[in-house]
């Protein structure tokens, strides 16, 4: 079974790192023999600035956790340009974002909880494994400085070693390590969509701690599995937030930064999407429809990923639970 | 000229070319005598579609086109004397809407429906003249979610195979028009030819095409739920903070919550 044989390869990979490499000992070893322990901010901004690349990734993906923040930023992409007001505060340990378009619908986007959510995979402990596991499957490079948001920023090159992922493009400010600018970049290197902020108010560190949750292993035991992922894609959960949404069965991967979904949910009672290749913006899905289980099933795919390789994905889910599997595992088989 | 020429041509004029692409258009130009005759109906069909005034709409059509469309008997019901007059321009719109589809479709990948694609088809929808181009497109794009198979590459090969209908067009006219998808549409009462002509007629144009268009964009709004879902699993693996909820309702105000 792959997810076994990945797992144990991420967590020597980590194990390794935590060894020797890892900037802070201390706090990574605390976080990973005690899981359920808090994201220590404080002093964050006392340490020394990043040697290496993957150190400026790190301390910027903690930076984006533990500071307090207002800014604004503009969303480009196919579809054009958003203006947003964005705010990031951390209050008792709990992380609040609140995300507000300015132009065209008043939309307002809020998260609390954050990046700790209670039961979630993603605590601070695999918030950093996750950032290590990113450079076995990525070429991480300082690309020299500039100015973005009135500020002195350093560019950060993060190139996929396949053709299985989108490759990024980030600005990190010089003093605090938040990201002010990001482009995703397609499998051609091409630009696709562009984060910037125009103005950053006010970066604070937050000088306590993150409240953390253990990290839970999504749960296995679902009726159906990818039979082939992009190299390095983990199993992460499902929020209870977003389970509640539709009546679907919804499983989510991740290589530490591109993310993608699987949905596999039966047909009846429903809006179909057609099959095949469907984009919106920068995301595609692949949408399939089989039998599987007996039933009729819609398979959807859907990712900011390379529109083969989320084919590819859709082609090898296999059906394990209910009567017709062996001919579901076989025809999966069949296919590469 | 090429498939792939054409695809490059099409990418180009969509400002989604490179320089790969600008190189294979140019070479097609020396190798090929019907290339520069194809450039040219493209980009009269997109300054149709822009509703540029200034084409010369009459002469810049390939004649065999043309002739092909004059022979085509009129629809059983007699146009009145001003749509009669305003027949070339309808007819040109409705073939330049499907280009442009079709262009779109190969280049992006496009298999199905987006907001994007809504939005396009929408202005289209309005005006005189613009009616029958909107709804054509409608109608192209079923036929080519129909003919889709798994993949927007699978799409592209269909509207290049021939249909019945490309036995009586000259070969050399370069892209001849049952490369388009509306006259592979065996749905339609009419013949291949016979739709473009019906279709310039406002008061003819069946309900069912703009059945599709709706469902264009019911299928986009389907789609953005699951979009909605997956950024917010993303959001909460906390690879790029807020970063992946802005997705969820950067283009529509669909995932409003």
């Amino acid at each position: 079974m792959w997810q076994w044989g990945t797992r144990s390869r991420r967590w020597r990979l980590v194990g390794a790192i935590l060894a020797g490499v890892m900037a802070w000992p201390a706090m990574a070893q605390q976080a990973t023999d005690d899981p359920a322990s808090a994201l220590q901010c404080a002093g964050l901004d006392e340490r020394e600035a990043p040697a290496s690349a993957r150190e400026w990734f790190t301390r910027s993906r903690l930076a984006s956790h533990c500071y307090i923040y207002q800014a604004r930023a503009v969303r480009i992409g196919s579809s054009g340009v958003r203006t947003l007001a964005i705010s990031h505060d951390v209050q008792q340990g709990v992380e609040q974002e609140v995300a507000r378009f300015l132009d065209g619908p008043p939309v307002v986007h809020e998260r609390r909880g954050g990046i700790v959510h209670p039961g979630d995979d993603t605590s601070a402990a695999t918030a950093l494994a996750s950032a290590e596991s990113v450079n076995a499957l990525y070429r991480l490079r300082m690309a020299g400085d500039a100015r973005i948001a009135g500020r002195s920023a350093r560019i950060l090159e993060i190139e996929p070693l396949d053709d299985q992922r989108y490759g990024r493009r980030l600005w990190l400010d010089a003093d605090t390590m938040l990201p002010l600018k990001q482009m995703l970049l397609d499998e051609r290197g091409r630009a696709i969509e562009t984060f910037q902020m125009t103005e950053l108010r006010d970066p604070r560190l937050y000088r306590g701690d993150i409240e953390a949750s253990s990290p839970q292993t999504p749960s296995r035991d679902a009726a159906w599995q990818p039979g082939w992922l992009p190299e390095g894609f983990e199993p992460r959960a499902v929020s209870e937030k977003a389970l509640g949404v539709g009546s679907g069965d919804q499983q989510l991967y991740g290589d530490g930064l591109a993310t993608l979904s699987l949905f596999v949910e039966t047909v009846a009672g429903q809006q179909l999407l057609k099959p095949g290749l469907h984009r919106l913006g920068v995301s595609h899905a692949a949408v399939r429809h089989r039998e599987m289980g007996g039933e009729p099933r819609q398979v959807v795919v859907l990712g900011e990923m390379p529109p083969g390789v989320l084919q590819r994905v859709a082609e090898s889910i296999e059906w394990q639970g209910g009567q017709s599997t062996a001919a579901v595992s076989q025809d999966s088989r069949a296919s590469p | 000229m090429s498939q792939n020429a054409r695809e490059s041509l099409s990418a180009l004029m969509d400002n989604e070319g490179d320089e790969l692409e600008l190189r294979r258009v140019l070479k097609s130009l020396d190798d090929e005598p019907d290339a520069a005759d194809a450039w040219r109906r493209y980009h009269l069909m997109r300054s149709m579609l822009r509703h540029e005034s200034d084409v010369d709409t009459s002469t810049d059509l390939s004649a065999g086109v043309m002739a092909r469309l004059e022979e085509e008997p009129l629809p059983a019901s007699e146009p009145t004397p001003a749509s009669r007059r305003s027949l070339p321009l309808a007819r040109s719109a409705g073939v330049a809407a499907a280009v442009s589809l079709m262009v779109i479709t190969g280049v992006q990948f496009y298999n199905g429906a987006s907001p994007l694609g809504g939005e396009e088809a929408a202005p289209l929808a309005s005006g005189d003249n613009g009616s029958s181009a909107g709804s054509t497109t409608a109608a192209g794009t079923a036929t080519l979610a129909s003919q889709g198979g798994a993949s927007g590459g699978a799409s592209v090969a269909s509207l290049s195979a021939p249909s019945a209908n490309s036995g009586a067009v000259p070969a050399n006219q370069g892209p001849s028009l049952s490369d388009l998808p509306m006259f592979q549409s065996s749905s339609a009462t009419n013949s291949g030819m016979m739709t473009v002509g019906a279709e310039a007629y406002p008061t003819m144009m069946p309900s069912s095409q703009r059945q599709s268009l709706r469902m264009d964009q019911q299928q986009a709004r389907l789609l953005q739920s699951y979009l909605d879902r997956h950024a917010e699993g993303t959001a909460s693996s906390g690879v790029d903070a807020w970063m992946p909820m802005l997705r969820s309702t950067g283009s529509e105000s669909l995932g409003q919550r």
